[in-house]
């Protein structure tokens, strides 16, 4: 079965080390931000392509289905693609948040108005196209309605009345 | 793990891996323990590696470069990390710019 390639193990693993190292850490952020080329990479991975967003969708339907041997490669790498997603946008809430200077530094560029550009497109296809059975059930476990928000991986609630998981 | 465990080990397979070699292969070279070993160990002083990244980064291949960055998670991991100075930390930035643009491409370092 084919993996995702060395470069890429590289660089999740270089993200996560990236963020390990900026938890707490004002100091290490601005001395990986002496100019604002690394958070523009950051940006550019987090506004690319949009479609990535929804790969967390197809990451939990494939886990309920048995991939076949074709798939397997095709899902690794979106998989690949959404961990360097969400490992992006990690680092960059790291980098604006321990450090005052480097989100000076962020805020004096067009950067944060590229990403809001790109979540205000994402709410706006969401709230257009929301999958009915997304809209619709009830958490077992908290009782909460699912009728108004779309159920998201931030519930981690497991059991659910009138949606089949 | 001391590093006299890791080159016990590595003597230890040698001759297994020598069998059929006539040459020795330089199993015990630096670049052979970043590629074989360096990926499962656990340092509490990562400042060498990152020496070694900002002095090497433009020479390492993607394996040596996939065994740091898998030390350096393991060793970074829910610990809080100081005394780290800011030139250490010179290869890191590029790396990660370069590993970033190069992720969807067969791309070399």
């Amino acid at each position: 079965m084919l993996t995702i390639a060395d470069s890429q193990k590289a660089t999740l693993g270089l993200l996560r080390v990236s963020i390990n190292l900026t938890n707490s850490n004002g100091e290490v952020c601005e001395a990986l931000n002496r100019d604002t080329s690394l958070v523009t990479a950051l940006t550019d991975i987090i506004t690319t392509d949009p479609e990535h967003y929804s790969h967390a969708y197809h990451q939990e339907k494939d886990a309920q289905t048995v991939a076949s041997a074709e798939d397997a490669p095709e899902q690794e790498e979106r998989e690949a693609n959404f961990d360097l997603l969400l490992l992006s946008l990690g680092l960059m809430i790291n980098f604006v948040q321990e450090s005052g200077k480097v989100k000076e530094m962020v805020l004096s560029t067009d950067l944060p108005g590229q990403i809001n550009l790109l979540f205000e497109k994402l709410i706006a296809r969401d709230v257009r196209l929301r999958p009915a059975f997304l809209t619709s059930g009830i958490c077992k476990s908290c009782a909460g309605i699912f009728g108004s928000s779309p159920r998201t991986s931030y519930h981690s609630h497991s059991e659910w009345k009138g949606i089949s998981r | 793990m001391s590093v006299s465990k890791i080159l016990k080990s590595e003597l230890q397979s040698l001759p297994a891996r020598t069998k059929d070699v006539k040459t020795l292969p330089e199993v015990l070279s630096a670049r052979q323990l970043v590629d074989n070993t360096l990926i499962d160990l656990v340092v509490t002083d990562i400042r060498p590696i990152f020496i070694c990244l900002a002095k090497f980064h433009e020479i390492l291949s993607w394996r040596e470069l996939k065994s740091i960055a898998g030390c350096l998670e393991q060793s970074t991991q829910g610990r809080n990390i100081s005394g780290i100075a800011q030139t250490d930390l010179n290869g890191l930035d590029s790396v990660l710019q370069r590993c970033i643009q190069d992720f969807n491409t067969e791309g070399c370092l």
